[in-house]
């Protein structure tokens, strides 16, 4: 393995004095601890309405759950999002795979999947609506919408970008068209593949709240409008902060699915 | 081994033309690649085939290999034509082409893992050649923490394990700075000679074509034709004073003046 003895001046990072300089793993954690410090101190300097402190927030999303107003509420968003989120992922991979297979057929639909990708999913809710009430099906149905696409071109580029030496090497060593898939091509589209799941993760999360905020019948996002309605800027904010925890967490069960499947990439050396 | 009727490789009236765009952009232009090339590769031989860049040396190992075909002409081991990769063949690549995922020892017995040989059948092979390349040790490191060098020992043991008739090296050690080169060149022999697959190497490299080889084609660029065929007289096993010798000089003299220079 060549190492790099020491990379050129101008790619380097900001170099602190040294008495300032923070362990590296820190410097986000430390970021996000001064940030929270600065909302807590304006708040409660400035006294704004619409800049209620950070304790305030965190109080009220304690009194929430306590009156039991909340755990109902995340619980159909969370359940809405992984169900969402593993039609979206099954869906996605398969068209993906689809895409790349049939390049021809992929090529005429590109207008289409561009259209998709492009327009703001959330066009598309009132038409759920119609087609499925007010049931459970709409919410999910634009969360599936807002990340499908997204899965599906990522996945398609993951395949499409498979190294053609490696193909060739399997030919070479006898490998029938199956053995080739299964032994070099998913194991090496994977990495790429597991990313596009882990953004599709996200936009899986914004699908849930902006479907839920135009139903405004259930989940997080009635909450979220019922306070809106009441210029609750502390509920609002409280909301906001338990959907961030939602996408963090969920993030990272993706990514912990990603360590594990390419485990090979986060090895040492 | 069976020594006697073992047929080498006979290669027949063989042409190959790619088209491509051309430089002006004026539509297609043909390459004729390869032209009515007629080559017998020996049983138990070492064969180079050395050229120019874009004389279709490397077309013509990928025929062999059966991952290219012929436009012209035919390939044939024995009495059976080549139409695509085949178990008695197996190849080298310049650029590894290891699974980047898999552990030394998964690359090595990857042949063997598509041919459906048990597990820890195809495990002791693979131990056996990675033992046999001098990478014992790190059967379970993955491709990037090894050197080039190491990284091609891989390549070949993976090759080796499938117990092929015909090895077949497309410029195996290009990739690797010079002093890596010779030891590989070094360790190459060593391997070849204990057991003597017919070899067809391409090489660029017209010292290296004449330390392993028995002969060495020279090539002749676009069309690809064969320009000239030298036999390397040199004994074997091979050993690094040769290159001293007259025979050696001498068979240099003869490629470079082949080559046209």
């Amino acid at each position: 393995m060549a190492i790099h003895a020491s990379a050129p001046p101008h790619t380097a990072p900001l170099v602190l004095p040294r008495r300032l300089r923070i362990p590296r793993p820190l410097v986000p954690t430390l970021s996000l601890a001064a940030g929270l410090l600065l909302w807590q101190v304006a708040g409660s300097v400035f006294r704004l309405d619409w800049l209620p402190p950070l304790s305030r927030v965190v109080a009220d999303i304690g009194t929430m759950w306590a009156q039991g107003q909340l755990q109902p509420a995340l619980s159909e968003s969370v359940v809405n999002l992984v169900i969402g989120f593993v039609i979206a992922a099954v869906a996605g991979v398969t068209l993906g795979t689809l895409m790349s297979l049939f390049q021809k057929v992929a090529f005429a639909l590109q207008p289409y999947v561009n259209a998709f990708l492009l327009a703001p999913s959330i066009v598309m809710a009132p038409v759920f609506f119609i087609f499925f009430g007010l049931s459970r099906a709409t919410p999910i149905a634009v969360i599936v919408l807002y990340a499908v696409l997204f899965i599906a071109v990522n996945t398609q580029t993951a395949l499409k970008t498979v190294d053609t030496q490696l193909v060739e090497m399997a030919r070479s060593a006898g490998a029938s068209r199956w053995q080739i898939y299964r032994f070099v091509i998913v194991p090496a589209s994977l990495p790429l593949t597991m990313a596009g799941l882990r953004l599709g993760m996200g936009r899986c999360v914004k699908g849930m709240i902006n479907g839920e905020l135009f139903i405004a019948v259930v989940g997080l996002g009635r909450l979220d409008s019922s306070f809106a309605g009441a210029f609750d800027a502390t509920g609002i904010l409280a909301i906001m902060l338990i959907v961030v925890v939602v996408a963090v967490v969920a993030t990272s069960a993706v990514q912990i699915v990603d360590r594990r499947l390419n485990s090979w990439l986060y090895r040492e050396g | 081994m069976a020594i006697e009727q073992e047929p080498g490789i006979r290669i027949e009236g063989l042409s190959k033309r790619f088209f491509r765009p051309a430089a002006d952009g004026s539509g297609t232009e043909m390459l004729h690649v390869l032209d009515r090339i007629e080559l017998e590769v020996r049983p138990h031989e070492f064969m180079s085939l050395i050229g120019p860049s874009g004389c279709g040396k490397t077309t013509l190992l990928r025929m062999i290999a059966g991952l290219a075909r012929a436009d012209e002409g035919s390939l044939r081991i024995g009495s059976e034509a080549i139409t695509g990769p085949g178990p008695e063949r197996a190849m080298v690549f310049q650029d590894f082409a290891l699974l980047p995922w898999a552990s030394v020892l998964d690359n090595v017995a990857f042949g063997l893992k598509l041919r459906r040989v048990r597990r820890t059948e195809r495990e002791a092979t693979a131990l056996d050649l990675i033992r046999a390349v001098g990478l014992e040790g790190f059967e379970k490191a993955l491709p990037r923490q090894l050197s080039g060098g190491m990284q091609q020992r891989v390549g070949l043991a993976r090759a080796l394990a499938m117990d092929p008739r015909f090895l077949l090296l497309d410029e195996p050690f290009g990739a690797l700075d010079e002093i890596s080169r010779r030891v590989m060149q070094d360790e190459l022999i060593r391997i070849w000679e204990s057991d003597k697959k017919t070899a067809v190497f391409v090489t660029h490299s017209v010292d290296e074509a004449v330390f392993l080889s028995d002969r060495i084609v020279i090539m002749s660029s676009r069309p690809g034709r064969i320009a000239d065929i030298v036999e390397v007289g040199l004994p074997r096993p091979r050993t690094r004073d040769m290159e001293q010798d007259r025979i050696f000089i001498e068979i240099r003299a003869r490629i470079w003046q082949a080559l046209g220079l």
